[in-house]
């Protein structure tokens, strides 16, 4: 029980938001505070308060580390202090569930994606662009990806067949024109993101609001047909010749980028 | 005969870290014919596709690669990540790794589902050995490989507790009958920082339980107080490490020795150089161990 308690009140000391001052104030206090028994609380070394301190600074830096490499656009944007302290709140709030080091930037996204868009000291696009820069991490990372072309070709009553890596993300901004430093338009985009299977790297398309609203059929799994009259109906666009022909070019396009493989 | 007499199929020399900052450089050729082995924390590359799984997968059809980890909090109180533990089992079934045993820490890295990501301090008594010992045993059970255990670097002991750090670490390899990935850079720092012998602390270690050596630089915390050295793998081996390196093969015999380097990560030419003068205190390591037994 002393054993689980040490370990609970170590991990509270690198956790916790008020930890520090607490540690500061009374290191035995804060781990009597958590559960350890006053006599082993007592009996920690005299510096135990400095290196658990320096044990939080090591977990608090290689995480707002990672998330500079990961989102370096994003953390430019918010400066290093900032981006400190959004890693120590990420901590307190939820902390990393992953077990891998390199996924934990994507929970650091998805909870930053609740908390960003309503605090007015942040950019308002910021969120999104985060979420658009670890989205390009993702998809270079995807386990799927280079799957052998079906051999089908396109037929109207048929789901189409797309390299495995295929995804397609929207955003209030134009997060893919962000440059190192500036603020962004407010411009609703749609984008096609995928590994290119030859060098193995990330591409991403910028979609019209008509073929995004295909792809966003095509890649739940509807047939042709229903993907394009979908996309029409959502859109509130006749399905005509116009819309058909520009259909056909996007659709080479896709063939040609290795995205789109045939029929399945 | 020793444990690590019973483990047969894991390189020996001084390998390198597989790190993602050089991975293309070695995939092109660039360190063919420098490396014993390579070695590669499997949670960076379990689930994973992309380039840096391609060139991996090329190097490991020209280099042994052994399996480090990171995560599995082996002195944890959460139970153990079966779902990783499944995903980690495939990789290591599945992929052109054939490591013949996975290693980690003698630590834990997370409570409650939080998973902290570093590899933090348990305390010494015997409990902690006996579930740590368990959990060791289930995770053999369920990668069905031999395991390594590794001492660590820390900076925060838990005060007065009932084992030592070394008879902590004797106890979990005896309970778990796993092997020991020995860190003498970690016995270094801990010596240094806490004041100990380091050679006393290797002596009380089951040698025959080693199977594997880690080494690496250190710096300090601090730089002008310079009262705490951190295991930041982030410097070039000081002598005193290579010493304790010595001491062990002289007493082992042939082992994978493993330079870690993960922060201020040198071009690879300069790297090979620093593991080119490690081989020399390894290989003359071994030359005074077969002397002694001539003799």
């Amino acid at each position: 029980m002393s054993d689980e308690a040490l370990i609970r009140a170590f991990a509270a000391g690198l956790i916790e938001a008020d930890a520090p001052a607490a540690i500061a104030a009374d290191v035995a206090g804060f781990f009597a505070g958590h559960g350890v028994p006053a006599e082993a609380a007592a009996g920690l070394p005299s510096l135990a308060a400095e290196r658990l301190l320096i044990y939080r600074k090591m977990v608090h830096g290689r995480l707002r580390d990672l998330f500079a490499e990961f989102l370096p656009k994003s953390a430019a944007r918010l400066g290093r202090a900032r981006l400190q302290a959004e890693t120590a709140r990420f901590i307190a709030e939820v902390a990393p569930r992953t077990p891998y080091f390199r996924a934990i930037t994507g929970e650091f996204v998805a909870w930053a994606g609740q908390r960003w868009p309503a605090d007015p000291g942040l950019p308002p696009y910021l969120a999104d662009l985060a979420a658009y820069e670890w989205a390009n991490a993702e998809v270079g990372d995807l386990p799927a990806g280079g799957e052998a072309a079906s051999g089908n070709p396109l037929a109207l009553d048929r789901p189409v067949q797309l390299d495995g890596t295929t995804t397609l993300r929207r955003y209030a901004w134009a997060v893919h024109r962000a440059s190192e430093a500036g603020d962004l338009d407010a411009e609703p985009t749609a984008l096609l993101l995928y590994r290119d299977r030859a060098e193995l790297r990330v591409r991403v398309l910028e979609l019209t609001p008509r073929a995004a609203a295909v792809c966003a059929h095509l890649l739940v799994g509807a047939t042709l047909q229903a993907a394009l009259t979908g996309a029409c109906a959502e859109l509130d666009q006749p399905m005509d010749d116009e819309f058909l022909a520009a259909m056909a070019t996007f659709f080479a396009d896709l063939a040609d980028r290795g995205v789109l493989l045939g029929a399945l | 005969m020793s444990y690590r007499a019973g483990i047969s199929g894991g390189p020996t020399g001084v390998g390198l870290g597989l790190r993602g900052q050089f991975l293309a450089e070695v995939d092109a050729g660039g360190a063919d014919g420098r490396v014993p082995f390579w070695e590669i924390s499997p949670e960076n590359h379990v689930a994973r596709g992309g380039g840096r799984t391609a060139r991996l997968a090329r190097v490991a059809e020209r280099f042994p690669i052994l399996s480090h980890g990171l995560s599995l909090s082996l002195g944890g109180v959460d139970p153990l990540d079966r779902e990783f533990l499944a995903a980690l089992r495939e990789f290591l079934d599945t992929s052109r790794i054939s490591s013949p045993w996975h290693s980690d820490h003698l630590c834990f890295t997370g409570t409650d589902g939080r998973a902290l990501h570093d590899l933090l301090p348990i305390p010494w008594t015997g409990a902690s050995a006996r579930r740590v010992a368990e959990r060791v045993g289930e995770v053999q059970d369920r990668l069905a490989r031999p395991m390594l255990v590794e001492n660590i670097s820390y900076y925060l002991p838990y005060g007065s507790t009932p084992l030592d750090e070394a008879g902590f670490v004797a106890e979990v390899l005896e309970r778990a009958d796993c092997g020991l990935l020995l860190d003498v850079n970690n016995v270094f720092v801990n010596a240094t920082n806490h004041g100990f012998d380091p050679f006393a602390w290797l002596a009380q270690i089951p040698l025959g339980r080693v199977v594997q050596i880690h080494i690496a630089g250190h710096e300090f915390w601090d730089d002008r107080a310079q009262d705490l050295i951190i295991d930041t793998h982030g410097a070039p081996v000081r002598a005193q490490v290579e010493d304790l390196l010595a001491w062990v093969i002289e007493r082992t015999g042939p082992l994978p020795v493993l330079l870690e380097r993960d922060t201020n990560i040198p071009p690879l030419a300069e790297l090979l150089a620093e593991r080119d003068r490690l081989d020399v205190v390894y290989q003359a390591a071994l030359a005074r161990r077969a002397a002694r037994e001539v003799a």
